[in-house]
């Protein structure tokens, strides 16, 4: 097997989400042709997908050592810095990425993106219209118009072009997500609730679908909310994350058992002590209860009972 | 960029001149419609360059339709730079030049090798590189039959069980016009033509349409992906021609294509020219230009109707959809009842009830609920040595393990049909989630 061939099937599987089988593959190319920046470049992109964002900012560098003429690599970088909260230079790498192609279109949305977190909505709206005038049927640009206006609040504006993105691609995560949004804000929550399981469905590991499914659920019952909350994002953390919350509380109630102590209160400090081991057992039961609670909910469509 | 902006850049590389500077300034430059002083800087200042540099500016001219300028940037003597020269020859007609660049390319790196440009430049040994080309031809349409493993169909509607509006739906649209084809000849109604069924996996579309065929008493060609698709070049188009050769020639005929997105799949998302070819030609076969289509009916089935290109389903093509939906509760006791036909099982067992349990379960799931109703028996008979019979028992441990799979398909559905619903082509699927979804 030739090392393009190769290369298109470790592309295939990152589009189809398999992360994992493609950096085997991209591994393979590297120890075959470690000064490959397109091998790199989708290593450092499949590694952003694990959340592994260091990993992935060290071999986008290398790609860009190689190769410092590709846009697609800069962005990736924006996006890379973005996440570690360093807007300027994200934006500094769109600028390089426009430079380099001036057709690059993720470039120009993500710039736009970046410079309403810095609140320069005017000039973000500016980058969307570029892009638009350079593809007129795009569904991330309708995404990206009601992105825009669903943040100033223009919530007709938001829909109409949530509804023109889905007309384009009812699949599409981003659509739904906005339209679930939108949806929310307008207090339709069972449409909201349908658009959150719609990406759920599809994308279990959807930090945004989660915490939209979560606000819904905070919408009806703030309790049920905040269970919701809780326990999505306990689901979501990694074994040495999780070690650390439960050490950590057991150093709070532990303290707070010592503080009751001191207080005068005995029975207090005493429940307080067991609360600890109550959060320990909670971490093994609750995540598995709120899985199937989330499986239960995710149907997303429902049949009439006369059906 | 604009004009102003690269003297701009011209003025800062006479400053302080930089390969990038320079790369900038001849792409932009490209960009804006001046190849003549792209070219020119470009002389100016060829040795910033570097060939990796000239060959991606060479290939925004080859873009931009500007051949002859892109010569300039390319090298005589690498390979990556003489295929490029090999396109370029061809594309201003200096067929000797083209073939001598494409030779040269090639034998400094066989990867190079293109099917396509050897043979726009007459460089391609056919014998030598189609070893299997077999091409069908019109005159030799009697030579794929095996291909078209057609037969009278013998399935008709009595077989399908539920479904009653659709049976009637397509009585009405697609038999009659078959069964009484001068009277609507009388009235220049068209018989056959194209006709999607489409809706969740498992709900019957294929039997609906052998039935549909059996009514017709017409041929009935079921055609597979591997019965069109072919490695070769131009070859699968050729086959696809074949079969509706052989249909027309057959007629009465109804050509059945099962999952038709793997034929006629939107072409923006195919990645290679082949695919954009075969749905040319599928297009070409359905719109009966050249031909005759009457008396053809093709029938088609898909999952997946989005991800038909939108060419299929316009006017005297594709242009009658029936929705398949999954089963109703009548229709899957229905369902429960004749798969259950002939098993041993105890009397008395409450199918309504079953099917009521069973909301959203296709034909396939519902038969599967059967199956493993009669493994429960069988594990039964084993464990206890004893005659055992399907119970009640035996399908509520069933329903246990079993899932209605049709709920994705409508949860997808749904968005479609209430976002990308152009010309109300889901208008079904939205009644039906209108009348049974909450």
């Amino acid at each position: 097997m030739n090392n393009d061939y190769k290369y298109s099937i470790a592309v295939e599987h990152a589009h189809r989400g398999q992360v994992g089988s493609a950096i085997e593959i991209l591994k393979e190319l590297l120890a075959d042709d470690p000064n490959c920046a397109e091998y790199h470049g989708l290593l450092a992109s499949c590694l952003l997908m694990q959340k592994r964002i260091y990993a992935a900012e060290y071999e986008l560098k290398l790609a860009l050592q190689i190769n410092p003429q590709q846009a697609d690599l800069f962005v990736l970088m924006a996006r890379i810095v973005f996440l570690k909260n360093k807007i300027n230079e994200a934006i500094d790498h769109c600028n390089r990425a426009l430079e380099l192609d001036i057709h690059n279109l993720e470039a120009y949305l993500l710039k736009s993106s970046l410079l309403r977190l810095q609140g320069n909505t005017k000039k973000a709206k500016e980058y969307i219209d570029r892009a638009a005038n350079l593809f007129p049927n795009s569904s991330s640009i309708a995404c990206a118009y009601a992105d825009y206006f669903l943040d100033s609040g223009q919530l007709q504006e938001a829909e109409k072009y949530t509804v023109e993105a889905l007309s384009m691609n009812a699949q599409s995560h981003e659509a739904n997500l906005l339209m679930g949004k939108i949806k929310l804000k307008q207090g339709e929550l069972h449409e909201a609730e349908y658009h959150a399981k719609f990406i759920i469905r599809d994308d279990p590991s959807s930090e945004e679908a989660l915490k939209l499914f979560c606000d819904i659920k905070m919408r009806k019952s703030i309790l049920l909310g905040v269970w919701w909350r809780f326990n999505s994002k306990m689901a979501t953390l990694s074994n040495i994350k999780a070690s650390i919350i439960l050490i950590a509380g057991f150093l709070f109630f532990n303290l707070g058992a010592q503080v009751l102590e001191d207080l005068g209160y005995p029975t207090a400090s005493v429940v307080t002590s067991f609360a600890w081991i109550g959060l320990v057992v909670y971490s093994w039961v609750g995540i598995p209860v709120y899985y199937k609670k989330l499986e239960k909910e995710l149907k997303a469509f429902q049949f009439n009972s006369d059906f | 960029m604009n004009k102003d902006t690269v003297k701009g850049l011209m003025k800062a590389f006479h400053e302080a001149p930089s390969g990038e500077l320079a790369r900038i300034i001849v792409s932009s430059l490209v960009e804006l419609n001046e190849p003549k002083e792209a070219v020119s800087f470009y002389n100016n200042s060829e040795s910033l360059f570097t060939s990796s540099t000239k060959l991606s500016i060479a290939d925004l001219m080859i873009q931009k339709e500007l051949h002859e300028f892109a010569l300039v940037f390319l090298d005589t003597s690498l390979a990556g730079h003489l295929i490029k020269r090999a396109e370029c020859y061809l594309w201003l007609e200096q067929l000797e030049e083209a073939k001598s660049a494409y030779q040269q390319a090639v034998a400094q790196d066989d990867s190079l090798v293109s099917a396509v440009l050897a043979r726009q430049l007459g460089l391609m040994n056919t014998e030598q590189e189609r070893p299997k080309l077999k091409v069908v031809e019109k005159s030799d349409v009697a030579s794929i039959t095996d291909l078209n493993r057609y037969k009278q169909e013998t399935t008709d509607f009595s077989d399908v069980v539920g479904l009653a509006d659709i049976k009637k739906q397509i009585n009405k649209k697609i038999i009659l016009p078959f069964q009484k084809p001068s009277l609507f000849q009388k009235f220049k109604k068209k018989v056959g033509g194209g006709v999607l069924l489409y809706g969740p996996p498992g709900c019957g579309k294929t039997l609906l349409a052998r039935a549909t065929a059996g009514e017709c008493k017409a041929k009935f060609f079921n055609i597979e992906i591997s019965d069109v698709l072919d490695m070769y070049i131009g070859e699968s188009e050729q086959k696809l021609h074949a079969i509706f050769e052989k249909a027309r020639e057959d007629t009465p005929s109804v050509l059945f294509f099962d999952e038709i997105e793997a034929l006629a799949g939107k072409r923006e998302h195919s990645r290679n020219s082949s695919t954009a070819n075969i749905v040319s030609q599928f297009l070409t076969e359905l719109d009966g230009f050249a031909q005759n289509n009457h008396g053809v009916l093709v029938l088609a089935s898909t999952n997946v109707p989005w991800a038909v290109d939108a060419a299929f389903l316009r006017p005297g093509r594709f242009d009658r959809m029936f929705f398949v939906p999954p089963p109703d509760r009548s229709a899957r006791q229905a369902i429960l009842e004749h798969h259950m036909k002939d098993r041993p099982c105890e009397s008395g067992i409450k199918y309504g009830a079953i099917a009521e349990k069973a909301k959203g379960f296709s034909g396939a799931d519902l038969h599967n609920l059967v199956e493993m109703a009669a493994d429960e028996a069988i594990d039964e008979a084993i464990e206890s040595g004893e005659d055992s019979v399907i119970t009640q028992q035996h399908f509520s441990e069933a329903l246990k393990d079993s899932r209605a799979t049709t709920i994705e398909w409508l949860t997808t559905a749904r968005n479609y049909a209430r976002y990308a619903n152009d010309g109300g082509r889901y208008d079904d699927v939205l009644n039906f989630l209108k009348k049974h979804g909450r």
